[in-house]
């Protein structure tokens, strides 16, 4: 059997499923193969990169709405919590 | 300075709990992430507890920006949607929490092709792409919907479903390449 030949059949196969895959809509089974499959197949991986530049231009291309100005004096007083509640050391009388 | 050295540097005095790093970036991307996590989430609230949520991993170092990966801004914005998203499906299994999110989240459900008007990207590209199509893609990218919840959503047969989709994610790069390499 010509392994070259499977290789190529095999990245066809992965190549088929970048559209999917980029979009976050394989299945466990399917996102496994491609990962799996990925290093060994240049066009898949190029793909790949193209659908991960059209999904950062979707980002960034929204209708670019202004946040209200109490996000901003919100988001700056939550950074002044503690992520984890202290601990004081209990003491024995 | 480089543009992305300033973002290099930004991002270390983060790492360091320097909090006017902090509000810079968000002066910066703020904007940005807000609109991305509203075009979700159409709905304002939802989208401020969203874009905190955004800055917030980024402060507390949940998630750390790898320079050689792609540009900040990418980056923020992915986790924005990603939590953006992450929200949506929570509203959606839990949707008396914010009574008035429920009419807008499930206003988004409905097939809405207008809204890719406001997308400037899009607005180019989807001209060339067959409507039912463009609707899915919508659907799945920022209702971050699965091929069965798009199928129950559009009572469509789910293969009917992945082949529109895939047709035209397709449609959608073939444009995306020709307009990149007009540029």
């Amino acid at each position: 059997m010509n392994r070259n030949l499977d290789r190529t059949t095999d990245c066809d196969a992965i190549v088929e499923l970048i559209p999917d895959y980029a979009f976050g809509l394989t299945d466990p089974a399917e996102t496994a193969r491609v990962e799996a499959a990925l290093s060994a197949c240049p066009e898949a991986t190029a793909q790949l990169i193209d659908f991960q530049n059209i999904q950062n231009a979707m980002r960034a291309g929204v209708a670019q709405v202004e946040p209200p100005p109490r996000l901003e004096s919100r988001l700056m007083a939550a950074t002044q919590k503690p992520t984890e509640p202290r601990r004081l050391p209990v003491r024995w009388a | 300075m480089h543009p992305e050295s300033d973002d290099i540097y930004l991002m270390a005095q983060i790492a360091r709990q320097d909090d006017h790093a902090l509000h810079t970036l968000y002066q910066q991307y703020g904007t940005a992430v807000y609109s991305l996590a509203y075009r979700v989430l159409q709905n304002t609230t939802l989208a401020e507890e969203a874009t905190q949520d955004t800055f917030l991993k980024i402060w507390q170092q949940k998630t750390t920006w790898d320079p050689a990966k792609g540009a900040l801004k990418s980056w923020l914005l992915t986790i924005a949607h990603h939590t953006a998203i992450d929200r949506l499906r929570r509203e959606a299994r839990q949707p008396a929490t914010h009574p008035e999110a429920i009419e807008d989240v499930e206003a988004f459900g409905t097939l809405r092709p207008e809204t890719w008007q406001d997308d400037i990207l899009l607005r180019s590209l989807i001209q060339h792409i067959p409507a039912e199509q463009a609707t899915l893609i919508e659907l799945a990218f920022f209702g971050g919907l699965s091929h069965s919840e798009i199928a129950e959503r559009t009572a469509l047969p789910l293969g009917t479903i992945k082949t529109r989709l895939r047709s035209g994610l397709r449609k959608l790069r073939e444009l995306w390449l020709e307009t990149s390499n007009h540029h």
